[in-house]
């Protein structure tokens, strides 16, 4: 192997994840959504993961993981991954897709609405994520969207 | 995500939502919930026995409070603490909408 595909290679294997407890794949198909977040949320429940806890993570799962499957691809199939691993005081959440780029970290919040009437209807997604998490940060590598979230426990 | 009308009058209807009001709940209630909304006045929501609320509830709950207001007429919110203090108010919704935590709270809410 070249040593530019060796690169390639390193950089685009599953780094991430490595000691999880709950590993996914699923198709970018929101059919797979629900399932897969009621098996991430029974694994954790069977660690005992603090209830809080496990809203957040079904939070993230359902905004981000739904956000990606709905704008990621172009109707392409594809495949997206979810690692989670448990920390004393704390979650790891990492998400992989190889969608179009996409970096919530940088996504403006909406404005505050002072009114239902200037209220915007949409949008609150990423804003809802930023308040269950400690810590969000994100990566391109290669072709792929990483993005890694930290879920406090208490 | 089950939907129970609890009370409807020519000027209040009281809905009562159980469940998850994520993507699919969202998907089961929307177009039932919306058209029990678009007959009469006030509307009071009883979200005490929702479990979860994600962005696409809360766009559901933003689309009726909106619907009410251009007959000027309100929403009012029931939730239990825990939605409240999670969902509610980091989607900013609990500064838009009353929120209470009892049916008959929001009867005097609308009352007023």
């Amino acid at each position: 192997m070249s040593r530019e595909r060796q690169l390639r290679a390193e950089e685009r294997a599953p780094r991430d994840g490595a000691r999880a407890l709950v590993r996914l794949e699923l198709p970018n198909d929101l059919r797979a959504l629900e399932d897969a977040r009621a098996r991430a949320r029974a694994a954790l429940s069977a660690a005992n993961v603090e209830v809080r806890a496990l809203d957040a993570v079904e939070l993230i799962l359902e905004e981000l993981v739904g956000n990606a499957i709905r704008y990621g691809f172009d109707g392409e199939t594809s495949v997206l991954r979810v690692a989670i691993t448990p920390r004393a005081s704390d979650l790891l959440v990492e998400l992989v897709d190889a969608g179009r780029p996409f970096d919530p970290t940088g996504y403006p919040p909406p404005a505050k609405p002072k009114s239902i009437a200037d209220a915007t209807v949409g949008g609150r997604g990423i804003q809802m994520v930023r308040a269950v998490v400690s810590a969000m940060r994100y990566r391109r590598r290669g072709d792929e969207n990483h993005l890694e979230l930290v879920v406090p426990r208490r | 995500m089950n939907l129970d009308v609890v009370e409807q009058t020519a000027r209040l209807s009281c809905i009562r939502l159980e469940g998850k009001l994520d993507s699919t709940g969202v998907d089961q209630v929307e177009t039932r919930l919306t058209a029990l909304l678009s007959k009469s006045g006030d509307a009071i929501l009883d979200l005490t026995d929702v479990s979860f609320l994600s962005s696409l509830g809360v766009r559901l709950l933003i689309t009726i409070a909106k619907l009410l207001d251009r007959r000027a007429s309100k929403l009012v919110l029931v939730a239990a603490p825990q939605l409240v203090d999670g969902a509610l108010k980091h989607s900013s919704l609990d500064e838009i909408l009353p929120i209470v935590g009892a049916v008959e709270q929001a009867k005097a809410v609308l009352a007023t």
